[in-house]
């Protein structure tokens, strides 16, 4: 959870807030959790995810936009030694599976993911149209996901 | 009901959906979304198909441990949040078809699940019989000593900060429970991949007088106590206990007479399916 939210925004005071955050909206909404539509750590991670962009978009409607940072799109390229072994399977798959993927949507899919930025500032700083970034970013997933349904 | 001028058709919802899984959207687009699915008659098989991917992309974030302060406050959060709850009634127990019929059969053995077609014999079942009585013997004294180290605000704290790390790392089984009559209550089950196991329940009103919660392991219907639940002032009761026998699908509580019960004497008014994290 920490990590999630440290990716998305890359600072350790609102990696904080977002995760105590998500902890009290784990405890409120566990009623409605429901387990036929995602596994709880899947769900917690969203829920996380949720907050982190909240934080960020909300700090960023008082700072001025960031200039496109190396360290979003860097990060996915690095090749990280994870821990614990039973992941590295589906990390070294996942991983490969995005390297794989044209530029553009690769960028689309990350800054909106771990960029957190919405749409418009994704057109903005990758100067293109609205509708092209919709479709990068939905071929890319289309692209993603048979590619993981389908480990070679 | 979401403002008419975003509301949205099926086919810029299936644009959209991309954009949606990856939380992307300006907040008022993703509610109008959201509210799109919540009420189409469609499935709109895309926006799941999507979204089946961003685990994926979750998983790509190397795990950071959480600084000490942070386990701080979390916890110091949910104990708010615990403590802004309303008071509670007691909740009477509601009945669960299945559970209460498999404790009307003449106690079986607690013993791990044997394969269908073999029966033991007579005198084996007497002795996993006993042995079970005294594995409930320990389990229960060691539970109460658990409860017993974990009475200071600061070793709870501690195993509440273990509890919630297991309920999201990887590996572990999660069960969620919620007190059926009681929506204030609610909480879950972790058991970490190293063989800890843990329940945390919060907002539970304290236990009806003569009474106590107890916690079970339930293997094909079959009872396990898995220690006595003791609620704190502040509504949290918080459980550590070594891993059940293999074979559990379902954590569920009940209240038994004081002091507990070697097989559940009431219907339990929380269960939840153990599921991985």
């Amino acid at each position: 959870m920490y990590g999630l939210a440290m990716r998305i925004t890359n600072d350790a005071q609102l990696a904080q807030d977002a995760v105590q955050e998500a902890f009290v909206g784990v405890w409120r909404n566990a009623a409605r959790y429901s387990a036929a539509r995602a596994s709880v750590r899947t769900w917690i991670l969203s829920i996380t995810h949720h907050r982190a962009i909240d934080l960020i978009r909300r700090r960023r409607a008082t700072v001025a936009l960031p200039e496109a940072s190396e360290t979003v799109a860097e990060a996915l390229t690095v090749p990280d030694v994870w821990p614990e072994i039973a992941h590295s399977i589906d990390v070294d798959a996942v991983r490969a599976a995005i390297a794989q993927l044209p530029d553009a949507q690769r960028q689309a899919i990350e800054l909106a993911y771990f960029g957190g930025l919405t749409q418009v500032e994704i057109a903005q700083r990758t100067e293109s149209p609205l509708g092209t970034i919709k479709s990068r970013v939905r071929l890319g997933l289309l692209t993603l996901r048979r590619q993981l349904e389908e480990p070679e | 009901m979401s403002d008419p001028r975003l509301e949205m058709s099926c086919d810029e919802v299936a644009e959209l959906a991309g954009l949606y899984v990856l939380d992307a959207l300006e907040r008022p687009e993703h509610a109008s979304v959201a509210a799109h699915l919540a009420s189409c008659h469609d499935a709109h098989e895309e926006v799941r198909e999507l979204g089946s991917v961003v685990p994926a992309l979750a998983s790509l974030v190397q795990p950071i441990d959480a600084p000490a302060t942070l386990k701080a406050r979390v916890l110091d959060a949910v104990e708010r949040e615990a403590a802004l709850a309303p008071p509670m009634s007691v909740a009477t127990s509601t009945k669960v078809p299945g559970f209460r019929a498999g404790l009307t059969e003449p106690a079986r053995p607690v013993q791990a699940p044997a394969p269908a077609a073999w029966r033991p014999p007579a005198w084996a079942s007497w002795g996993a019989a006993m042995a079970a009585v005294l594995v409930l013997a320990v389990v229960g004294v060691w539970a109460l000593g658990v409860q017993q180290r974990a009475a200071s605000a600061e070793q709870r704290a501690a195993v509440l900060a273990d509890a919630i790390a297991a309920m999201s790392a990887p590996g572990s089984l999660i069960a969620i429970l919620r007190d059926s009559a009681n929506q204030e209550a609610a909480g879950f089950a972790a058991l970490s991949a190293d063989g800890t196991a843990y329940l945390v329940m919060v907002g539970l009103p304290e236990a009806p007088s003569g009474q106590t919660y107890q916690a079970w392991y339930m293997a094909d219907d079959q009872p396990t106590s898995a220690g006595l639940l003791t609620v704190d002032a502040d509504g949290y009761a918080v459980l550590v206990d070594s891993q059940p026998m293999s074979g559990t699908q379902v954590v569920a509580l009940t209240r038994e007479p004081a002091g507990g019960s070697e097989l559940p004497t009431s219907a339990p008014f929380a269960l939840g399916e153990l599921r991985p994290a």
